[in-house]
């Protein structure tokens, strides 16, 4: 339904309300607004560059934050133990080792004496 | 592509056309003269810098599409400002609102009798109109005041032709019982 059919009253006086506060407008902002509208007019188009140059920062900034979070040190296996490495590359056999608390004692105890 | 003179020429005549409507407008959203004032200049420059080549007939519902996006996002900013401020408890001591009304001087001396009905009237009116939820306020200054057509209102709107006339209906129902007789 038209609004107009419906209270013709209300909207006609709103609309001469709204009018009029347009015609009343204070000097000093009607100034401005034309300030406002030469400042926009003298601005010119926008070069055709302007919107590829910000895209294209956004999509380095993106490409940027994706390589340096790419590239941080990421969480390693603890490394093996350098006796265990020993172990690993001795010649000695197994036994050796399996008795090595042993050979240990000994050692202290005959520095002891 | 740079603009010849009889487009500057026909983009003024129009922006100095529209730019007090607009101004009034966005004071009814924003309570603020300021920031009404930037919302228009904003709009304008974007019209000017975006659409200056489209044919003249486009410049009325484009702009007004602008106007009202920049309206929308300055009403979104702001709610969330004062979301926050009203958590954090310190944005009580700036909640007085002044009235831009109180602020225009009597450049013509027309009857004070008329001038205070008047007065009394546009208060009213302003009171009543900034108190509807934005959509509903942007759907009646648009379908009333700018009298567009429930499409060109939807375009401006950025929404559906269905919600201009729900929000309109809702805007008029609340405007008539909030003023009353004297309106009806």
């Amino acid at each position: 339904m038209n609004p107009d059919e419906r209270n013709p009253t209300l909207l006609a006086k709103a609309k001469a309300v709204l009018d009029r506060q347009v015609q009343d407008l204070d000097p000093r902002m009607a100034a401005r607004l034309q300030a406002a509208r030469r400042q926009a007019l003298e601005a010119g188009p926008q070069p055709g560059w302007m919107p590829w140059l910000a895209t294209s920062g956004f999509a380095t900034a993106i490409v940027l934050i994706t390589v340096l979070w790419w590239k941080q040190p990421q969480p390693q296996p603890p490394l093996p133990a350098m006796e265990e490495f020993e172990l690993l590359a001795s010649a000695e056999g197994l036994e050796f080792y399996d008795d090595l608390e042993l050979y240990v004692w000994l050692a202290d105890a005959g520095g002891a004496e | 592509m740079a603009r010849t003179r009889d487009q500057t020429q026909a983009l003024d005549r129009f922006l100095a056309a529209v730019e007090r409507r607009a101004f009034r407008m966005a004071c009814v959203a924003t309570r603020s003269e300021d920031d009404a004032l930037d919302l228009v200049q904003e709009a304008m420059l974007k019209l000017v810098q975006h659409y200056s080549d489209r044919d003249e007939t486009e410049w009325g519902p484009l702009f007004q599409r602008i106007l009202q996006s920049k309206i929308r996002d300055w009403y979104r900013r702001t709610t969330v400002r004062n979301r926050w401020r009203t958590w954090l408890r310190w944005g009580s001591e700036e909640t007085q609102e002044t009235d831009p009304l109180e602020a225009v001087p009597d450049v013509s001396m027309p009857a004070v009798d008329d001038q205070v009905a008047h007065r009394r009237a546009a208060r009213a009116l302003e009171d009543a109109v900034r108190a509807l939820p934005l959509r509903q306020q942007q759907a009646f200054l648009l379908r009333v005041w700018e009298e567009y057509d429930v499409a060109q209102t939807a375009r401006a709107m950025g929404c559906s032709a269905g919600s201009v006339k729900t929000h309109l209906s809702r805007a008029l129902q609340t405007l008539r019982e909030k003023l009353g007789d004297h309106w009806s």
